[in-house]
């Protein structure tokens, strides 16, 4: 009997899972800026992404419009793949297979759907100028630099 | 009464402009050949272009002989027989920019002063037989555009009280507190029908969402060209650009050696001798009117607003005064040309100038011909080689348009070169007087009287409020004028404003860069251009149709918050993948683009950029100025737009028309997300 307890007490000690943390997961927790994409980027686009350990995602970009527009959301990592939801309800434009450069100062968003659409982003604290000017997109999508400064 | 007298100062103004047809002689013999003549000459006045090689034998006889001799013997032998008095250089010698002058050639025309009783054509014809002459020009006098409407300022008080809009409503739109802001709606127009039953709010230049980004800097100057700007008025006197050499030296030198004397905030240079107020005109202080447009003074508690006018803290635009008007004188072609380079060669980037020709003048080398000292006078004025601010590599010269109702701008606005502004009323629709069409090349405000003084108010006085409202000094401080001697100041203003923010962001724009970024940060106008409105008819107003406009008032109405976004830079178009796309362009090409016209390559991309991104068909703008391409590939690439900034022509030696424009913008082919998040 005693020996059953002990072996019960040895296999429940051994039975305790223990907590798997995916790699890729933590590795894109950080500050990144988009450094290059595909065959060249235009000296025009800035980009900065923020992704946070609870899931959430903050994106700085100066693309469309030239200043600063924020986005925020929630991601989600499967594997080594990448994909969100903006706060707006629209889904992320594709979702993305994920490649950690071996420093940690690099991650490469390779779209799932189109592999010639490589963004690599290094390691970069977002500056405090764009976070403080940046603007945010209403959930139609319209810009409302206007609206917030001027009514 | 007072509405009777005020009919009738407008119909006279209106019809004093001069209808001549501009006379273009070119003689058969060659000598002739050189010579340019002009209907409205100075006597006893001859301008002279001497040849690269003549001139350095030119400078020192005519210093070598106290300036009425050259030591070229038969040069001297004319000059003898048409009684000279004087020879000198038409541009003087400003010991900091020689270099420059001489690169650009303007140390090659003189101007020779002899006998007024001698026949201008025999002096002519004489000195175009010498050798080293290369031209002969006659030097004619500058008309100022005709003025529709110069009526005298409404005094406030009672009268405005009764028709002031709620505290609320102007206040809220900006934040300065001079109390005449709410006047002013063509900087911030709420809509508030105490200006005009019929008005619309939004018809302004945007100066509510521009404030919030710049109000002006210092280091930028506009030239005022124009009658005398008061460098004393309280609402003007902190934004006036000073000759500080001038204004701590001795009275009577030329204390910093730039060829003039006592220049302390400009020059005369229709009399040639320092600044003067007209006093003996009515329209005396319409350089002050439009030197407020462009900087009164913002945010003082007193008076009204300027566009580049600051914050209230000396950080407002500078205004230089380059008088070529006192009393009834205008500057001959010779003072014209010499202010253009004195405003460049002291540091003015903006030419603000609400003038021109009332003669019917319908191309460039027309206008050239009896005003080539003045032309090369603005074309040195905008140069690359003549740097003179961070903010821009040469300078930007803005005229008006006319008020002539004619369907061509006046000279030199209508060179196709040079920008020509229309004026806008403050319901979007073209001002009656606005001339319009070949060479005029954007829009903005500049009031129309014709609006609330005709205003179905029980309580009709003659009310000017549609006008525009300044600075001024002949009736009173400040006061209302209109016409495209108005409108030219709101983009002279919005030109310091976006030349400001160009040294606050540290960039640097070429005057091309600048010109297109002017004439494509515009909302349409040419929607507005439906309907009828009243004109003046010799005494009487009738009504009449408006839509001779539509696409004519050149690409748009200009507007200050667009011009600071494009100063600042160029959005990319993002472009979807595997899908033809027609994609808006307006926020590239301005608010007018579906009424743009196009040159023979609309929008070009490269080949690389075509293989790179896939591009498959043709890369084209549909009728309705959408951009229309399909890409497979994602990647970036430039594409150039191609058009006519004002009308459906260019502008060329043999007739005046629109500015071609070429606009570069990226494109990123890419699958974004719906909302334009790059993830």
């Amino acid at each position: 009997m005693a020996i059953m307890a002990a072996l019960c007490i040895m296999a429940s000690v051994g039975c305790e899972p223990q907590e798997k943390v995916n790699p890729i997961q933590a590795g894109v927790v950080g500050e990144w800026k988009l450094s290059s994409w595909s065959d060249g980027m235009s000296e025009d686009i800035e980009v900065y992404a923020v992704f946070n350990n609870d899931m959430t995602f903050t994106l700085y970009q100066k693309v469309q419009y030239v200043y600063f527009v924020k986005y925020t959301g929630q991601y989600l990592v499967t594997e080594n793949v990448l994909s969100g939801t903006y706060d707006d309800g629209k889904a992320w434009g594709a979702s993305y297979t994920v490649t950690l450069g071996a420093d940690g100062q690099t991650i490469e968003l390779v779209n799932s759907a189109n592999i010639d659409d490589i963004s690599i982003f290094a390691k970069s604290t977002v500056p405090q100028d764009v976070i403080d000017s940046a603007v945010s997109m209403t959930s139609r999508g319209e810009e409302i630099y206007m609206l917030d400064r001027f009514l | 009464m007072k509405k009777l007298i005020v009919l009738l100062a407008v119909a006279f103004s209106v019809g004093c402009a001069k209808d001549l047809t501009e006379q273009v002689t070119v003689a058969p013999q060659s000598a002739s050949s050189k010579i340019l003549t002009s209907s409205d000459p100075a006597a006893g006045d001859m301008i002279v272009y001497f040849g690269e090689e003549a001139v350095s034998r030119v400078e020192s006889g005519v210093s070598r002989s106290g300036a009425t001799r050259t030591g070229i013997e038969q040069l001297d032998g004319v000059l003898e027989r048409i009684g000279v008095k004087h020879i000198e250089r038409v541009f003087p010698v400003d010991i900091r920019h020689e270099e420059r002058t001489r690169e650009a050639g303007l140390h090659r025309w003189y101007v020779v002063k002899f006998d007024e009783s001698y026949d201008l054509g025999k002096a002519a014809a004489a000195l175009a037989e010498i050798a080293e002459v290369e031209r002969v020009q006659y030097n004619g006098y500058v008309r100022s555009v005709a003025d529709a409407g110069v009526v005298r300022p409404v005094a406030s008080g009672d009268e405005e009280q009764a028709l002031m809009p709620t505290a609320g409503e102007t206040r809220a739109a900006a934040k300065f507190n001079d109390p005449d802001l709410y006047l002013q709606w063509h900087y911030i127009n709420t809509g508030n029908v105490g200006i005009y039953s019929g008005i619309k709010a939004g018809a302004d230049v945007n100066c509510a969402e521009a404030w919030e980004v710049t109000a002006g800097d210092p280091r930028i100057i506009v030239a005022v060209v124009d009658d005398a700007v008061k460098w004393d008025h309280p609402d003007l006197a902190d934004n006036m650009w000073v000759n500080t050499a001038e204004k701590n030296g001795v009275a009577g030198v030329d204390d910093d050696n730039n060829g003039y004397v006592d220049d302390v905030y400009g020059y005369n240079f229709a009399m040639d001798t320092p600044l003067t107020l007209s006093t003996e005109s009515e329209l005396g202080d319409h350089g002050t009117h439009v030197a407020g447009t462009v900087a009164a003074v913002n945010n003082n508690g007193i008076g009204g607003c300027g566009v580049a006018g600051g914050t209230g803290v000396g950080d407002g635009a500078r205004i230089m005064s380059c008088q070529i008007f006192y009393n009834q004188y205008g500057a001959t072609d010779v003072g014209t040309a010499r202010a253009f380079k004195y405003a460049a060669d002291n540091g003015a980037v903006i030419a603000q100038c609400s003038y021109g020709s009332s003669r019917k003048i319908t191309s460039d080398r027309a206008y050239y011909s009896i005003s080539s000292a003045e032309v090369e006078g603005v074309k040195y004025f905008e140069s690359p080689t003549v740097r003179r601010c961070a903010a821009i590599n040469g300078g930007v010269a803005i005229f008006a348009a006319g008020n002539q109702e004619w369907n061509y701008s006046c000279y030199p606005g209508a060179y196709r070169e040079f920008i020509s502004v229309t004026a806008m009323a403050c319901d979007y629709t073209p001002g009656y007087y606005t001339c319009y069409g070949k060479g005029a090349n954007v829009a903005a405000p500049g009031g129309d009287y014709l609006q609330s003084f005709f205003d179905d108010d029980a309580n009709n006085r003659g009310s000017l409020r549609s006008e525009i409202y300044s600075t001024t000094y002949v009736a009173g401080q400040y006061g209302y004028m209109q016409g495209t001697s108005m409108a030219c100041p709101h983009v002279s203003g919005v030109a310091a404003l976006g030349l400001s923010y160009a040294l606050e962001l540290g960039r640097t724009l070429s005057v091309e860069e600048f010109k297109t970024i002017l004439l494509t940060s515009v909302n349409d106008i040419d929607r507005y251009c439906t309907g009828q409105k009243y004109r003046l008819a010799g005494n009487a107003v009738s009504k009449y149709d408006i839509s001779k406009y539509a696409g004519k008032m050149g690409t748009g109405y200009i507007d200050a918050f667009q011009v600071l976004m494009n100063v600042k830079g160029t959005p990319c178009i993002p472009v979807r993948l595997g899908v033809k796309q027609s994609i808006d362009i307006s926020k590239f090409l301005g608010g007018g683009v579906a009424g743009l016209t196009f040159l023979d390559k609309p929008v070009e991309i490269s080949p690389v950029d075509k293989a790179k991104l896939g591009v498959e068909g043709e890369v084209t703008i549909s009728s309705t100025g959408k951009l229309q391409i399909k890409c497979t590939k994602p990647g970036s690439a430039v594409v150039k737009f191609n058009f006519i900034a004002g009308g459906s022509e260019l502008g060329s030696e043999e007739g005046a028309g629109g500015m071609a424009i070429t606009k570069e913008v990226a494109i990123i082919a890419r699958g974004m997300a719906s909302n334009g998040g790059w993830l």
